[in-house]
């Protein structure tokens, strides 16, 4: 029921249009699709049994007229409700897409895409069908039940009482129905969303199928999926075959029994033959609506499975949040200080930073440095939030991170991340994509400012150049140039660049560096790198190892200590190892 | 990747419906044809078992009548028993036929639905990466489930079906005239009405159906890319303006369903107003004539009427079906009809094991017309060398490699391994031979050492343990809390970038490439682990050939060669001694680094 109750909400701004079409399904075209039958039953007594032709006339007007009614009515309903079913759908999906984009990052790194696609169409598709079909059909079985039993009733209670013997049958074989339609879809789903999920990499690993010549083994694991769901879509499918046919024979048993107990009735006579003949047409009241209840069960059992797994995601919790009366500050001029308070982090048991203090005055440049998956990223990711702090706190402008409005927070900081994403629109919409309200020359400024502008303007389309989701398409110096020019547009307070430049050389780096140098406000900003080049005048440089800051302190300083950040600079500078001492210039 | 800075193909973006040229054609169901002819013995038992329930289902109102007429006026107990047991008796053959036709009837469509998502997907591994780069993904995921899925139906009921009502259509006149002329021709008549509306109506609702087909499939991509992208959509606080989207998008696809639906609907009412109309005039022709028909004739007319719609409506239904199928048929044949572009070629042979001889004959490439990315290239690399290839972004480093191992075909000029050229040999036995690593790292679900033994399929634990180990990815992996059975999550999210490559790099080398190909294959590690990655390496590429690219020039200065690449060809080739001493562009990019 509480699924019934959450259509209804979402059916907000379309009740009344789904209520007419549930109406004139049931409450007009249903008594039409009676009236119709009866009236050529009065003309065929009033013509044949009483010789009165003339009436003939009216009463063919009449049913003329009840079908014109009847055509109207039909037509009416399946559209409004089609219209209920579309309107539940977008409803669903725009409240959907809400819920998705205020979950966190564990959730989409413990979720695959496939499946969260599954959700957003198979699964809301068969919402809208249950409520643009399978509800109103409910409830037209219903009716049709009750007055095919009124009738009955009251035309001989003997033999409805006999008609009623097949209910048992039909009410086993609708529970059968049920039982293993519900188990069945649930597997067919499970099936349609692995493939889904395995198709969807399939498609974002081409480069490395192709690269490794694997074409034959995916084909091969995709065999396996694709088999798995044909099965599994034969065995859900199959619940309906199975047991539709059953149901269609009770009906066949149902006419049956009426006639040959109503025959032996008649010629007993403790039954007219009137009555029979009523009992006789009227009978497909209670077959239609057995036959009908079937795909209604049946549905309703892809309905459920559905439901339950979209309000899986409705319910998902997101684990970043505001807290209660956030601090809704968006950043002004004097905004910029970054605070870490004894920080600790973990994923899972596996921590990953421990007692990080850390200090960025307005306008400093800070410098990361460490090992492959020394916990750099993660660091950075805890200012905005991406990640909860597990003790210790963050503070921006002095007040705790977790205080702020997440919206406000996040204006605050503009990323330029590891793992370049850009969307697959032109360049100028991804350049703003933080700040939609840019100029064209502006966007330009910022693309200057990352030194992308060389490359966009010899494409063909120059910033109207429609570029590839992940970016794919242009080279990795590229993607993280335009990237850069992103995060620069976003005017915010501090800037986090992560491995920004990592794919850019040298030349270009130096440029970039000069152009962030020279902004007139110039703002906070964290570089994490692996290039002496790309920390050596930051105001301070932290070394991270093992999730510890071991070292911190100017190029120089650092230089000074012959620790870490020194053996790393003799590297770089050219010699193979530091303990050969010389340096090649 | 790399370098289309001139030019870029026409892509397509998740708001931008997808053109499609080919107008409506019965060729795309012909060619459905195809897949149905291999379960023409299933589709003809589903036929069969069909008929016999249908012809089953005919008789029983028959018997029915029997006892009406029959054997209550002549109060026949015994003949109304038997008649009701010979109807028992037929129910439980319809339910059985109807039964079995039912289950033949749906995994003949869920196979033919299944071997036409193995064709598509297959085919799909063929395409170049272009086509994977100008679309979204989502787009080529809808196509290949959901319009897949979509279609199931048809095949599963709605081809017998078609025969079943052909006949049925056939079958009823014959019985109609048989029982009296004159309503017989009035209720032909009610064809008319029938081919006016479908003439009318064909294209548009077939318009209509396919503009919901691009909303649908353009909002599924943006709910894709939404998904993949959430990290900068939260970052940049960007979800109010994408939520509005998402919705617009919902809307314009509510919208276009509903639009498409006023057309579909009109239909069966259509349907129903003429079957009530012809049913007035056979009351009409039949009462109002000269002399009155029997009421058995009006009533069989009647019913025949009845009967002889219906198969209409159904049909009408089905046409509805089929233009939806149609709409879906033309996306999923136009995946198939996209060229491989890159394929062997007739004739191609088995490149023999590599001992990795690489020469570039006057190559020239460009990814579209007109638009030169690498002009006369030329340059030989003898086995066991390593090579080097440096100079701005976006020059054509990246391309150069991707030339090597095909994939893209070059305009003119000769690319050889071993002397063959690779135009002649099998695309499997060229590249399998090849170790890339690529620029982006790419991880699948799974474990970690599934992961690893992407590159040698069957290779044992122990094998891809010491292809960690080479790349030193070995002690990062035990320190996580499951070692190699960690499990990561789609693209890798729960490992550093520089973890990612270690793991690809380990990935590589397992395949135990003639040729190994760097494409900034350490970018994301810190220097030290990169210089014990090239320590384990060291060993590992003596006597295999390799091409490295690399900004970090710490990488490379130790490469047998170092090629600058720039202005569509190379531009400076030689040590890294004899480069640094011209003075040129590797000077200048080598000094900016030491600054």
């Amino acid at each position: 029921m509480t699924q019934i109750k959450w259509i209804f909400q979402h059916l907000k701004g379309c009740r009344l249009r789904y209520a007419m079409g549930i109406i004139l399904h049931n409450l007009v075209f249903l008594p039409l699709m009676i009236i119709g039958p009866m009236i050529l039953s009065e003309l065929i007594d009033a013509v044949y049994a009483n010789g009165n032709p003339d009436v003939a006339v009216s009463l063919l007007i009449k049913y003329l007229i009840v079908g014109v009614i009847g055509a109207v009515s039909y037509y009416g309903y399946a559209l409004l409700q089609d219209m209920g079913g579309a309107h539940v759908l977008a409803s669903f999906r725009g409240e959907l897409y809400e819920k998705l984009q205020s979950l966190s990052m564990n959730f989409f790194g413990a979720t695959r895409t496939g499946d969260i696609m599954m959700r957003l169409t198979g699964d809301l598709d068969t919402i809208r069908h249950f409520t643009g079909w399978v509800l109103s059909h409910f409830i037209y079985c219903v009716l049709l039940f009750i007055c095919g039993f009124a009738v009955f009733f009251s035309t001989s209670v003997k033999l409805t009482l006999i008609v009623m013997t097949t209910l048992p049958f039909m009410a086993i074989v609708v529970y059968k129905l049920r039982k293993h339609s519900s188990k069945y879809h649930r597997q067919w789903r499970e099936k349609n969303s692995s493939l889904n999920a395995y198709v969807q990499e399939n498609i974002a690993a081409n480069r490395i199928v192709k690269a490794f010549a694997r074409e034959k083994y995916e084909a091969g694991r995709f065999a396996k999926h694709n088999e798995a769901y044909r099965d599994a879509g034969i065995k859900a499918a199959g619940v309906w075959a199975h047991y539709g046919p059953y149901l269609a024979a009770l009906s066949n048993a149902l006419n049956i029994l009426i006639l040959v107990f109503g025959g032996i009735f008649v010629i007993n006579d403790t039954m007219s033959l009137a009555d029979l003949f009523l009992f006789y047409n009227l009978s497909w009241l209670i077959t239609d609506s057995v036959n009908i209840i079937g795909i209604v069960i049946n549905d309703s059992q892809k309905f459920f499975s559905s439901t339950h797994k979209v309000l899986q995601l409705y319910n998902s919790v997101a684990d970043i949040k505001n807290c209660e009366n956030p601090l809704v500050k968006e950043p002004d001029e004097n905004s910029g200080t970054v605070e870490f308070k004894n920080v600790s982090f973990a994923y899972g048991s596996h921590t990953v930073l421990k007692d990080i203090c850390l200090q960025a005055e307005k306008g400093q440049t800070i410098g990361i440095m460490g090992p492959t998956g020394s916990g750099k990223t993660t660091l950075v990711m805890l200012i905005a939030r991406f990640l909860d702090v597990h003790k210790g706190s963050v503070l921006i402008d002095g007040t705790d991170v977790k205080k702020y409005d997440l919206n406000c927070l996040r204006h605050h900081v503009g990323y330029a991340m590891q793992d370049v994403f850009l969307f697959s629109d032109n360049v100028s919409s991804n350049i703003a994509y933080g700040n939609a309200s840019l100029s064209d020359e502006e966007i330009k400024n910022y693309a200057v400012m990352s030194d992308a502008h060389n490359f966009i303007k010899r494409m063909p389309e120059k910033y109207d150049t429609v570029i590839g989701e992940r970016g794919v398409g242009l080279s990795g110096g590229q993607k993280q140039r335009i990237a850069l020019a992103r995060a620069l547009a976003y005017e915010a307070p501090i800037l986090v660049l992560d491995d920004t430049t990592s794919a850019v050389d040298m030349e270009t780096e130096h440029y970039i560096q000069e152009q962030l140098a020279s902004r007139k406000n110039k703002q906070t900003t964290f570089i994490v790198a692996q290039r002496i080049s790309s920390v050596k005048n930051a105001d301070r440089i932290y070394i991270l190892q093992d999730g510890r800051i071991t070292e911190s302190g100017t190029h120089e300083e650092l230089l000074a200590k012959k620790g870490y950040y020194y053996d790393i600079f003799c590297i770089q500078q050219g010699a193979n190892s530091p303990d050969e001492e010389e340096v090649d210039v | 990747m790399s370098t289309k800075t001139s030019e870029l193909p026409r892509r397509n973006k998740y708001d931008v419906d997808e053109i499609l040229e080919s107008e409506f054609s019965i060729e795309h169901l012909k060619r459905s044809g195809v897949y149905i002819r291999r379960h023409a013995k299933s589709l003809i038992a589903a036929f069969i078992t069909s008929l016999i329930s249908i012809l089953a289902a005919l008789a029983i109102p028959y018997l029915l009548m029997l006892i009406t007429d029959e054997f209550i006026p002549a109060k026949d107990i015994r003949g109304i028993i038997i008649t009701g047991l010979i109807g028992a008796l037929l129910t439980v053959v319809i339910m059985v036929t109807s039964q079995i036709k039912g289950k033949i009837c749906i995994k003949t469509g869920q196979t033919i639905v299944s071997e036409i998502r193995k064709d598509l997907f297959e085919h799909l591994q063929t395409l170049p990466f272009d086509y994977f780069d100008s679309r979204p993904h989502g787009k080529i995921m809808v196509r290949v489930v959901n319009y897949v899925n979509t279609i199931a139906d048809f095949f599963a009921n709605g081809i017998v079906n078609i025969v079943i009502e052909l006949l049925s259509l056939v079958i009823i006149p014959f019985f109609m005239f048989a029982t009296d002329v004159k309503l017989s021709v009035i209720i032909l008549t009610g064809f008319i009405p029938f081919f006016v509306y479908i003439i009318f109506t064909k294209k548009a609702i077939r318009r209509r159906a396919r503009i919901h087909s691009n909303k649908n499939s353009n909002i599924n991509a943006y709910y894709q890319e939404s998904i993949n992208g959430m990290r900068i959509t939260q970052s940049f606080s960007r979800e109010d303006t994408n939520l509005q989207i998402a919705e617009n998008m919902a809307t314009d696809c509510k919208n276009s369903l509903i639009n498409a639906r006023y057309l579909q609907h009109t239909m069966s009412p259509l349907f129903k107003l003429v079957s009530a109309l012809m049913t007035c005039l056979i009351y009409y022709f039949a009462i109002g004539g000269t002399s009155l028909l029997p009421v058995g004739v009006i009533l069989a007319m009647a019913t025949y009427c009845k009967r002889f719609w219906q198969p209409l409506i159904n049909l009408g239904n089905l046409y509805n079906q089929i233009q939806d199928v149609a709409a879906y048929l033309e996306r999923i044949f136009e995946i198939l009809d996209t060229p491989s572009l890159i394929h062997d070629e007739e004739g191609a042979i088995k490149l023999p094991p590599i001992t990795g001889n690489v020469e570039f004959c006057d190559v020239c490439f460009e990814y579209e017309e007109d638009c030169p990315i690498l002009e006369n290239v030329s340059f030989s690399v003898n086995a066991g060398q390593s090579i080097a290839l440096v100079g701005p972004t976006g020059a054509g480093k990246t391309t150069i490699v991707n030339l090597l191992s095909r994939f893209y075909d070059i305009k003119s000029g000769k690319i050889t391994v071993d002397g063959y050229n690779i135009h002649d040999v099998t695309l499997r036995s060229l590249r399998s031979q090849m170790g890339v690593m690529l620029q982006d790292t790419f991880i699948f679900a799974g474990t970690i050492m599934d992961n690893i033994k992407y590159g040698k399929l069957g290779a044992t634990d122990e094998e891809a343990i010491a292809a960690a180990k080479t790349v030193c990815a070995h002690d990062f992996i035990i320190s996580l809390p499951k070692g190699y059975d960690t499990v990561v999550s789609e693209r890798g999210a729960s490992l550093s970038a520089g973890q990612r490559q270690l793991i690809s790099f380990a990935r590589t080398l397992l395949s135990d490439p003639g040729i190994l190909i760097l494409d900034e294959a350490t970018s994301a590690m810190d220097t030290r682990t990169e210089l014990l990655v090239q320590k384990g390496l060291n060993n590992l590429l003596k006597g295999r050939t390799s091409f490295i690219i690399a900004h970090r020039l710490s990488t490379i200065k130790n490469c047998d060669r170092i090629m600058y690449i720039a202005d569509k060809s190379i531009l400076e080739s030689g040590t890294h001694e004899e480069l640094l001493k011209a003075h040129g562009a590797y000077y200048k990019l080598y000094t900016a680094q030491l600054d």
